[in-house]
C-alpha cells in the first residue's frame, strides 16, 4: 500500500507543480561540460531545464549558456553513450558538469549465469536485447521479437501459423539426436524447450507448437544471451547450444509506474500461389485424363473424346482468395511497478493477447499474469518471490501438414478442384483431400498450455561483501489437447469421424544456492568468487486416447469419448523423471582494470547417464585486455574502447530422451489366430549402455570490442570455433546383435563463425537522432564423424518424396540428396520408334523414359542413372550469411525504426511443387507450371511434360535458392509532448503504428523463404506450410 | 523469521542429497527393463509372443514399415520372376518399385529392414533358448514347447535370411559378437537343420495355441530346406557367380532329396492336414469364420488382426485386385500379374484361375461367403488394363471400417505353408529319388481334384491339359498355378536354375495377339525387368549399413 500512496503522492506533485510554474526571477547559467575521464571537452551535449521546455546545447568547446527560471530549477545534462547527469542551479551561475561514460549506467549491468556483470568487465560473449527493442514488434511471440537482432543467434519460426514452433539456433547446429535449442533461464528458472509438454495428437502435429509461446514480451526486462564457453560453462552438461537468460521486470526503479499497453492490429497473407481456375483447370484435367468424359467430349461420335467440355459457366472457387481473411489481433497489459526507496518493491502485470490467423476458426490467445516482489526485511536480508503464470490457447484446425503431411489444410487450399464445393471427402476425384472449407468448418482442434513457474529466494549479507543465496523454484505445465475430425473432414471420412485427446503435465523443482564473495585490493585487485549447488528434478507424463466411428456427430465427441464405437488404439500413458545435481563456481579477477581473467568449473551429475558416467567436468577460462586503459591510449580520443578477449571451455548437452542407458524391453503383440485379440509379448529392444555420458562441445572464441569517437561507433567482432564430440549419437549397430540402435557417444561436429555486431550514432542534433545497428553473422556447420556409419538418411512425412536429405561426412547438417535434374527427354534424345533412347543419352535405370521426362545426370561413367551411384549433396539448408540491419530515427517526439532481416545462400526443397506440378492427376496445378510444362510443341527443357516421370525423384529440381532480405518491422512511434502529459494528468503517451513482414525481397516461389522444416536435420524442406502475413498494429502506451 | 529458518532447514535437507547418488538412479516407469524378461514362466510366454511378433510386425524397435509378411517379405520373393511385376511407373515410393524390378542395391530399405527384422527374431528366440531353461519352477513340458518354438524360429528365420542372401552371421547366444563374419552356406545349413531338426523332433502334434507352429510346421520346414538344398546341388546354383561363400558343394544331393521324401511321407500320413475343398477360402480369410477354415490346411500362417494394436498386414500394397480401399476393399493395383501366370492355366476348369485371375475389383457386384459380404472382381478388359492377380481378397470394407481397421490395412491370415504345398514338395521329391512320373503325378491328382472343384470330367480335362513329358516342366507349372503369389515362385526359380531364362524369356508383348490381353503388363514393364536382371541378383545385397556397422561383413558379388 505504501507505494501506492508513495505514486499518488508522485501525481499530486505534478499537479500542483503544473499549477505553480510562475516565473518569479530568471537566472542566467553558463557553464562547461567535460568528460570525467579526462578526455576533454564536449561539444554537442544537451542541456535542459527540467519541466520546462527550456533547451541548450554546448558548442565546440563544450561551453554552455542557459536561462534558468529560478535558483531550484535542475539541469538536465545529456549526452549520447554518457551517463546523464543532474545538475541543481543554487546559487550559481557558472558550472562545470563532468559526464561519465554510459557503461556505468544500470542499463548496462548483463545478466549473467548465478550473477551480474557490467558490459565493460565482461570475459566471454554474449548478447543482449532490452525491453525496448523487443517491444518493436508486435508479433506478440518473444522469440520472434528476437529474430534477426542478434548476432550469432538465428530464430526461425517453423511457421507463420499464430503460437507456431520456433527454432533457435546459437552458433550453428551441435548435434544430431540430441536437442539443439538453447536453455533459457527465466529469472532463474532453468528450462529446456520440450515438445511434449504441448498435448498434441502425432495427427497433425507436425510443424508443432512452440512450448514457450507463453513468454509476454511485456514482462520481459531483458534477454541476454550467453554464446562462448566461458560464459556458458557455468551451466555445464545444458549450456553447449548456448544459454537465453530471460530477466522479467521488477520493481525499485524510478518513481513507480502504472502502465496501460494496448495495440489492435490486423494480418493479410502476403502472397498467393497462382494454381488454374475455371475453363484452364477443366483444359488441364482433360489433358492429364484424355479418357474421363467428366472432362472430354466427344463431338464426331468416333468413340474418342475429342474436345475439352465447356466449365466455363461453372463457379469456380479460389481457395486462397476465398478462404485466406484479414486477422486481428488485440493485446492489452497493465502493469504496476513500485519506486524507488521502498523496503518492498514489487512488479506486476496482466496480459492479454487474441491473435487472430489468416484462416478462419484458427487463432491463438495468451492470458499472462506476472507478480515479482522483493523484500529487505533487514539492512542484511532481503526475501524475493516471483510467480509466472500463462495460458495458452491454440485453436482451430489449422495444420500445414496433415497425418502423411499432404493432405493438410494448407495443401488443400491449393490442390483443391476449383469446381467442387460439395463436403464428400470420400470423392476418388478428390484425391483424398476434403473440401478446405468443410474442413475449416467442420474440424475442431483445440490446443491449450497451462504454466506457472514460482520462485524463491533468500538473499543474506553475511558480511558486506560476501552474499548468501538460497533460491528453490519450481514449474508446472498442463496441456491437454483436444481434436475432432467428422466424417466431413479428410481426415475423418474413412474413420467415420475420428477425436482424440492428448494430455501432456510435467512438474519441475529446482534450488540454486550460491555464495558469492566480491572485494576490491588496494593495488588494483578485483575478485569476484562464486559457488553454488544445484539439484533439480522434472517429471513428465502423457495420456493419450483416440476414438474412431462416431454414430452421433451432431456434438463434439471429445466431450463424450465413450461414444466411439472404435478404440484403434489402446489408450496410452507415459511417465519420465530426470534429476541433475551439480557444484560449480566461478573466479573472476580484475587487475587495474585492464587485465581481467574468469575461471569456472562446474560438475554435472545427470540421471539421463550410464552408471559408469553420471558426473562430469565442465571447466572454462577466459582473458581479456582492456587496451584502452594502458597509457598510450589516453592521448588519443579517437578509441575509446578496445578490449580483446580469449577463451576456452567445455560444455555439455544431455537432452536425450531420458533412459536412453538403460535396455527396454519393447512390447510386442501379436494377434491372436481369429484376429479379433492381440496377445502381447514381450522382446529384448536396445542394449544397454551404462558408459553413456554427456556430448561435449569445446568452443574457442577470440573476440574484439571497440568504440570510437565518443561510443558514437561500437563494434563488437568475435570469431569462434565450437567442437562437439562424443556426440549422443542413437547409432546404428549391426543388425545381427538383435538391436538396430544403441545410444552411443560417437562422432563429432564442428561448427565455426564470425560474428560482427555494428551500433552506430550517425546523427545527433538537439531534435534529430539517427542511430543504426548491424548483425551480420557466417556460421560453417560440417560432420566430421559419425562413428559406425558414413551417412544417415534423413527422411520426412510425406509419402512421395521421403528421404530428401542425408547427414554426411563432410557436409554441414542439413543437406538435401538426390538427382542432378539435367532437362528434359527431347524428341530428339530417342530413335524413330519414339521409345529407344539414342546412344550416348543418360538412360534413368528401371523406367522407359518417354520425350517430356525428367532426365538426370549421370555422375559415374556407365550413361545409366541410378540411385545409388548418382544421387549426391544438392542443397544446402545452411546460409552463407544472415543478419539483420535496423535505423533508428528520432525527431522530437517522433520516432521511427525500419528494421530488415536477411538470409543469403541457403536452400529450400520446395517439395510442394511436385504436387503443384501435376504428380496427382486429382491436384490443381500452379498456372506458371500449366502454361509451360513439355508437350512436343513446346519442348521446354525446364519443365517435365504433365505426366511425365520423375516428379517423384528428390532431385535438385526442386531445389530453390531461399535468399531473402525482408523489410521485418517498421515502427513509427510519437511520444505525446510532456505538457500536453501533464495537462492530462499522465506521465507519458506513447503512440505507435507498427508494421510486420511489410515486404520480402526473394527468387522463391513458394510462399515463404522462411522455412524451418520441423526436422532439424533438414530444415530447408518445404510442404506448403502455413504462410507468414504481413501485419499492421496501432498502440498506445499510457504511464502514469 | 521462523520461515526463513524453516527454508535455511529444507535447503540443508536437499543439500544432504549432494552426497547420496541414489539421486541420480534412474527409475523407469513405462516400460519394463531388459533383466525382467525371464523371471517367470509367465514372461517366457511373453518372449514367445514376441518371437511369432516378428513374423508380422508392424515396425521393430521403431524401425521398418512392415518389414516381414505385413509386407516386405511379399517384395522380397514374389517379384522379378514370371507371376508377378510392379507397375512400376505408378509407384509413388521408389523403395517398392526398386524390388519389383531388379532395381534394389544395397541402401535399399525393403532389404535392409527385412535383414534387420530376421535377425531380431533370431535374437528374441535366442534369448528363450539361453534363458528358459533356468527359470525356476516351470511346468516341465511347457518349457520344453517354448524352447523347441524358439529353436523353430531360429531355424525358420536363419532359412529366410539364406534364402534371401546366401552366407549370413550365425549368432545363436543373445549379446555374444555383433561383430562376427559371414559363415559359409555349410554352417548356416548346419545351424539350419539342427534348430528344425530338433522342433521336428519335440514340438506337439498341435500347438497350445490355435494358429501357432507345431511338429508338422517344422518337418514340412525341414524338408523345404533339404528340397531347396538338393536341386540348388543339383542345379548348381550359384556356381558361376564368384561368391566363395554362397556355394552348395557341400550337399549331400541324394541324401537331401531322401530327407524330404521322408519328412513329406510322414506329414501326408499322420499330419491330419488336409486340402480344403474350397481353395478360395485359403486366400480371403480375414474374418473369424473363414479363419476356422484355414485350420484344416495350413500349417503355418500369418496372423492378423484388430486387436486393439495394430497387427496387420498392408494389404493395400500387396497383390490383389485393384479398387477402392474404402469403399469395396481392393488395393493400389501396385503389383500386376504377367500373361505367363494366365496362360498356364485352364481358364474356364480350373478353379483357381478363376479365384486368381481376373480383372480389378467392382463396386457393384457382391458374393456372400460363410455370411461375409466380398466384393467381386470384373472380368478382364480386351486391353487388358485392369487386369490383377486376385488371389487374396478382403471383405468388404465397412465391416473393418466399424472395427476402426484403417482402410489400407487387412486382417487376412496370410498361409506360409499349406499342406498342398507338402503335397507338391512330396511329389518332387519321389521324382527324385525314385524317377518315377506316374507315382509322383498321382500325388498331384488331389489337387487336380480340387482345382476341379471335385468334378471328375473337369479334372480329367485338367489332368490332361496339364501333362507334361517332361515331369519336371508339369511341376514347374502345377507349383505357380497353385501357389503363386504366395511367396515361393523366386525361391523355386533360383533352385531349379531356372531364374536367367524365365526372366530373358519374358514376353514384351502380346505375341499371339491373345484376348484380352493378359500380356498388358508385360507389355509395359518387362523390358524393365530384363534391363535391371544380371544373374549375381538371385543373392540380395548385404546392406550397406551392415557392412558400415560391421567390417567384418562382406558384400555380395557385384553389389
Amino acid at each position: 500500500m505504501k507505494n501506492y500512496f508513495y505514486i499518488l503522492k508522485k501525481i499530486i506533485l505534478f499537479i500542483s507543480l503544473s499549477v505553480t510554474t510562475a516565473t518569479i526571477a530568471e537566472i542566467k547559467v553558463t557553464g562547461s561540460v567535460t568528460a570525467a575521464d579526462g578526455t576533454g571537452v564536449l561539444p554537442g551535449v544537451s542541456i535542459k531545464v527540467k519541466e520546462t521546455d527550456r533547451v541548450s546545447i554546448t558548442d565546440y568547446n563544450g561551453q554552455f549558456s542557459i536561462i534558468v527560471p529560478n535558483e531550484s530549477s535542475t539541469l538536465i545534462v545529456s549526452y549520447i553513450g554518457m551517463k546523464t547527469e543532474e545538475v541543481i542551479v543554487g546559487k550559481r551561475t557558472n558550472i562545470s558538469v563532468k559526464l561519465s561514460d554510459k557503461s556505468m549506467q544500470l542499463n548496462d549491468i548483463v545478466v549473467i549465469g548465478y550473477g551480474v556483470a557490467n558490459r565493460k568487465d565482461l570475459t566471454g560473449s554474449l548478447s543482449s536485447i532490452n525491453s525496448g527493442e523487443l517491444m518493436k514488434s508486435r508479433s506478440g511471440s518473444l522469440m520472434e521479437s528476437m529474430e534477426g537482432k542478434l548476432a550469432g543467434v538465428q530464430v526461425t519460426s517453423n511457421s507463420g501459423e499464430p503460437g507456431a514452433g520456433v527454432s533457435i539456433s546459437i552458433r550453428g547446429g551441435n548435434s544430431i539426436n540430441a536437442g539443439t535449442q538453447p536453455l533459457y533461464v527465466i529469472d532463474g528458472v532453468q528450462i529446456d524447450v520440450n515438445n511434449g509438454e504441448i498435448g498434441q495428437s502425432s495427427n497433425s502435429v507436425v510443424t508443432g507448437q512452440n512450448p514457450l509461446s507463453g513468454l509476454n514480451p511485456n514482462d520481459i526486462e531483458s534477454v541476454d544471451i550467453l554464446k562462448d564457453a566461458s560464459a556458458t560453462a557455468i551451466y555445464g552438461s545444458r549450456g553447449a547450444n548456448g544459454v537465453v537468460i530471460i530477466t522479467t521486470k521488477s520493481g525499485g526503479k524510478d518513481a513507480g509506474s502504472i502502465n496501460i499497453d494496448v495495440y489492435a492490429g490486423v494480418s493479410n497473407v502476403n502472397k498467393y500461389i497462382s494454381v488454374l481456375q475455371g475453363q484452364d483447370y477443366a483444359n488441364y484435367r482433360f489433358a492429364r485424363n484424355p479418357a474421363s468424359t467428366v472432362w472430354g467430349v466427344d463431338t464426331n461420335g468416333d468413340g474418342k473424346l475429342d474436345v475439352v467440355k465447356d466449365y466455363s459457366q461453372m463457379v469456380s472457387h479460389d481457395w486462397q482468395r476465398e478462404l485466406f481473411r484479414p486477422g486481428y489481433t488485440k493485446s492489452v497489459d497493465l502493469s504496476i511497478n513500485s519506486g524507488q526507496g521502498s523496503k518492498l518493491r514489487f512488479s506486476t502485470n496482466i496480459g492479454a493477447l487474441n491473435q487472430e490467423g489468416i484462416i478462419e476458426n484458427n487463432s491463438y490467445s495468451r492470458l499472462t499474469a506476472r507478480f515479482k516482489s522483493e523484500y529487505d526485511a533487514n539492512q542484511k536480508l532481503t526475501f524475493g518471490l516471483g510467480t509466472n503464470l500463462s495460458y495458452t490457447v491454440a485453436d482451430g484446425a489449422v495444420v500445414s501438414n496433415g497425418p502423411n503431411s499432404y493432405t493438410g489444410l494448407l495443401q488443400s487450399f491449393v490442390l483443391y478442384n476449383p469446381f467442387n464445393s460439395f463436403d464428400d471427402a470420400g470423392n476418388t476425384d478428390n484425391g483424398g483431400l476434403s473440401s478446405p472449407k468443410s474442413f475449416i468448418q467442420n474440424a475442431y482442434k483445440k490446443t491449450p498450455m497451462l504454466r506457472v513457474m514460482n520462485d524463491f529466494s533468500i538473499n543474506y549479507k553475511i558480511l558486506s561483501n560476501l552474499i548468501l543465496r538460497l533460491s528453490i523454484n519450481g514449474g508446472l505445465t498442463s496441456s491437454k489437447g483436444e481434436e475432432w475430425y467428422p466424417t466431413t473432414t479428410s481426415w475423418g471420412y474413412t474413420k467415420n469421424g475420428l477425436a482424440i485427446i492428448s494430455e501432456a503435465s510435467s512438474q519441475q523443482w529446482q534450488t540454486s544456492n550460491t555464495l558469492t564473495y566480491a572485494n576490491t585490493f588496494t593495488g588494483g585487485h578485483y575478485v569476484n568468487a562464486m559457488f553454488g549447488l544445484e539439484a533439480s528434478e522434472y517429471y513428465l507424463s502423457n495420456l493419450s486416447v483416440k476414438g474412431e466411428n462416431f454414430l452421433v456427430q451432431t456434438y463434439n465427441p471429445v466431450f463424450d469419448m465413450s461414444q466411439a464405437s472404435v478404440y484403434p488404439d489402446k489408450p496410452s500413458s507415459s511417465k519420465t523423471k530426470d534429476a541433475r545435481l551439480s557444484q560449480f563456481g566461478r573466479l573472476n579477477y580484475i587487475l587495474k582494470d585492464k587485465y581481467m581473467f574468469t575461471a569456472s568449473l562446474r560438475r554435472d551429475g545427470s540421471s539421463k547417464f550410464g552408471e559408469n558416467n553420471k558426473y562430469a567436468l565442465f571447466p572454462s577460462g577466459a582473458f581479456a585486455w582492456k587496451a584502452h586503459q594502458e597509457k598510450f591510449m589516453k592521448k588519443q580520443d579517437v578509441i575509446n574502447e578496445l578490449k580483446f578477449r580469449l577463451s576456452v571451455g567445455a560444455t555439455g548437452n544431455d537432452r536425450i530422451d531420458s533412459y536412453r542407458s538403460l535396455s527396454r524391453l519393447d512390447k510386442a503383440y501379436y494377434s491372436n489366430f481369429y484376429g479379433d485379440n492381440s496377445d502381447l509379448g514381450l522382446a529384448p529392444a536396445e542394449i544397454a549402455n551404462p558408459n553413456l555420458k554427456w556430448e561435449t562441445t569445446y568452443q574457442y572464441d577470440a573476440g574484439l570490442d571497440i568504440q570510437l569517437f565518443r561510443n558514437r561507433i561500437a563494434l563488437t567482432a568475435d570469431v569462434y570455433y565450437k567442437d562437439t564430440r562424443d556426440m549422443l549419437l542413437r547409432a546404428a549397430v549391426p543388425g545381427q546383435s538383435g538391436s538396430y540402435f544403441q545410444w552411443q557417444n560417437l562422432g563429432r561436429i564442428s561448427n565455426k563463425g564470425l560474428e560482427l555486431s555494428l551500433t552506430t550514432t550517425n546523427i545527433s542534433t538537439k531534435d534529430f537522432i539517427w542511430k543504426s545497428s548491424l548483425n551480420f553473422n557466417i556460421n560453417r556447420n560440417n560432420v566430421e564423424s559419425l562413428g559406425s556409419v558414413s551417412s544417415i538418411p534423413v527422411s520426412v512425412n510425406g509419402g512421395w518424396i521421403t528421404e530428401v536429405g542425408r547427414v554426411l561426412v563432410g557436409h554441414p547438417i542439413g543437406s538435401g540428396w538426390g538427382y542432378v535434374f539435367d532437362g528434359i527427354y527431347q524428341t530428339s534424345d530417342f530413335e524413330a520408334d519414339g521409345k529407344t533412347l539414342k546412344a550416348g543419352v543418360t538412360k534413368i535405370s528401371g523406367i522407359t523414359s518417354i520425350p517430356g521426362d525428367m532426365k538426370f545426370k549421370d555422375l559415374g561413367t556407365d550413361g545409366i542413372v541410378d540411385p545409388q551411384n548418382d544421387k549426391t549433396v544438392i542443397s544446402s539448408s545452411e546460409p552463407n550469411h544472415f543478419g539483420g540491419f535496423s535505423n533508428n530515427f528520432t525527431y522530437k517526439n517522433f520516432d521511427l525504426s525500419i528494421f530488415m532481416q536477411w538470409s543469403y545462400g541457403n536452400q529450400v526443397m520446395n517439395l510442394g511443387r511436385y504436387r503443384l506440378e501435376g504428380y496427382s492427376p486429382y491436384y490443381n496445378v500452379s498456372t506458371e507450371y500449366w502454361q509451360n510444362a513439355w508437350t512436343p510443341t513446346n519442348p521446354t527443357n525446364i519443365y517435365p511434360a504433365i505426366t511425365g516421370n520423375g516428379k517423384i525423384e528428390s532431385s535438385s529440381y526442386f531445389v530453390e535458392d531461399a535468399s531473402y532480405l525482408r523489410i521485418k518491422n517498421i515502427v513509427l512511434g510519437y511520444n505525446l509532448d510532456s505538457k500536453l502529459c501533464k495537462k492530462l494528468k499522465v506521465k507519458s503517451i506513447r503512440f505507435y503504428l507498427t508494421g510486420d513482414n511489410l515486404f520480402t525481397f526473394t527468387k522463391y516461389t513458394g510462399y515463404d523463404p522462411e522455412v524451418s522444416y520441423y526436422n532439424k536435420l533438414m530444415s530447408g524442406v518445404d510442404n506448403i506450410s502455413y504462410p507468414r502475413s504481413y501485419t499492421y498494429t496501432f498502440g498506445c502506451r499510457l504511464s502514469f | 523469521m521462523k520461515i526463513f529458518f524453516k527454508l535455511i532447514a529444507i535447503v540443508l535437507i536437499v543439500s544432504t542429497t549432494y552426497s547420496c547418488d541414489s539421486f541420480l538412479v534412474e527409475e523407469p516407469y513405462s516400460f519394463p527393463s531388459g533383466s525382467t524378461l525371464f523371471e517367470s514362466q509367465a514372461n517366457a510366454e511373453l518372449a514367445l509372443t514376441g518371437v511369432n511378433e516378428i513374423l508380422n510386425a508392424q515396425n521393430i524397435q521403431g524401425n521398418g514399415n512392415h518389414p516381414l509378411w505385413g509386407r516386405g517379405m511379399h517384395y522380397l520373393t514374389n517379384l522379378g520372376c514370371d507371376e508377378l511385376i510392379g507397375s512400376i511407373n505408378e509407384f509413388s515410393d521408389p523403395q517398392p518399385k526398386m524390388m519389383t524390378n531388379y532395381g534394389y542395391n544395397s541402401e535399399s530399405q525393403y532389404v535392409s529392414d527385412a535383414w534387420f527384422a530376421l535377425y531380431a527374431g533370431i535374437d528374441r528366440a535366442n534369448n528363450i533358448i539361453k534363458y528358459v531353461p533356468s527359470i525356476p519352477a516351470m511346468d516341465s513340458t511347457r518349457r520344453a514347447q517354448i524352447i523347441s518354438e524358439a529353436r523353430f524360429f531360429r531355424g525358420f528365420y536363419y532359412t529366410y535370411l539364406a534364402w534371401l542372401f546366401g552366407a549370413v552371421p550365425i549368432p545363436v547366444v543373445p549379446n555374444s559378437n555383433a561383430y562376427a563374419a559371414r559363415e559359409p552356406l555349410s554352417n548356416v545349413y548346419s545351424q539350419i537343420i539342427s534348430d528344425l531338426t530338433y522342433a521336428s523332433q519335440n514340438l506337439p502334434a498341435r500347438n497350445i495355441i490355435t494358429g501357432r507352429v507345431n511338429r508338422y510346421t517344422a518337418q514340412a520346414m525341414l524338408a523345404k530346406v533339404y528340397l531347396y538344398l538338393a536341386s540348388c546341388k543339383e542345379n548348381q546354383v550359384g556356381k558361376d557367380l564368384d561368391n566363395p561363400l554362397n556355394q552348395f558343394d557341400f550337399v549331400d544331393q541324394a541324401d537331401s532329396y531322401q530327407k524330404c521324401l521322408t519328412l513329406c511321407d510322414s506329414i501326408y500320413h499322420n499330419s491330419g492336414y488336409s486340402l480344403h475343398p474350397n481353395y478360395n477360402y485359403l486366400f480371403i480369410a480375414d474374418t473369424k469364420q473363414l479363419k476356422a477354415e484355414i485350420l484344416k490346411e495350413d500349417l503355418m500362417m500369418v496372423n492378423a488382426g484388430s486387436g486393439g494394436s495394430s497387427e496387420y498386414l498392408l494389404f493395400s500394397y500387396l497383390s490383389g485386385p485393384q479398387g477402392n480401399i474404402t469403399t469395396n476393399g481392393g488395393n493400389y493395383g501396385n503389383l500386376r500379374p504377367l500373361g505367363e501366370l494366365a496362360e498356364r492355366y485352364d481358364l474356364t476348369n480350373d478353379t483357381r484361375a478363376i479365384q486368381n485371375i481376373s480383372g480389378n475389383m467392382s463396386s457393384t457386384l457382391s458374393q456372400n461367403i460363410l455370411t461375409i459380404k466380398y466384393y467381386s472382381t470384373v472380368a478382364v478388359n480386351t486391353a487388358g488394363n485392369n487386369f490383377c492377380l486376385d488371389k487374396f481378397r478382403q471383405s468388404d470394407p465397412t465391416i473393418r471400417n466399424a472395427l476402426g481397421i484403417p482402410t489400407w490395412a487387412s486382417t487376412l491370415s496370410f498361409p506360409l505353408l499349406r499342406f498342398a504345398d507338402v503335397i507338391l514338395m512330396y511329389a518332387e521329391a519321389s521324382y527324385k529319388v525314385s524317377a518315377n512320373a506316374t507315382n509322383a503325378r498321382k500325388l498331384l491328382l488331389d489337387l487336380r481334384n480340387r482345382a476341379a472343384q471335385l468334378d471328375a470330367t473337369k479334372a480329367y480335362i485338367l489332368t490332361q491339359n496339364y501333362y507334361r513329358t517332361d515331369f519336371m516342366q508339369e511341376l514347374f507349372d502345377e507349383r505357380s498355378r497353385e501357389l503363386c503369389a504366395e511367396g515361393w515362385r523366386r525361391f523355386d526359380l533360383i533352385r531349379w536354375g531356372k531364374l536367367t531364362s524365365v526372366v530373358t524369356n519374358l514376353n514384351t508383348t502380346n505375341v499371339n495377339s491373345i484376348k484380352p490381353n493378359y500380356y498388358y503388363w508385360n507389355t509395359l514393364y518387362a523390358a524393365v525387368i530384363q534391363g535391371n536382371y544380371a544373374p549375381y541378383k538371385i543373392w540380395f545385397p548385404i546392406p550397406k549399413r551392415e557392412l558400415e556397422t560391421n567390417p567384418n561383413l562382406v558384400p555380395n558379388s557385384g553389389y
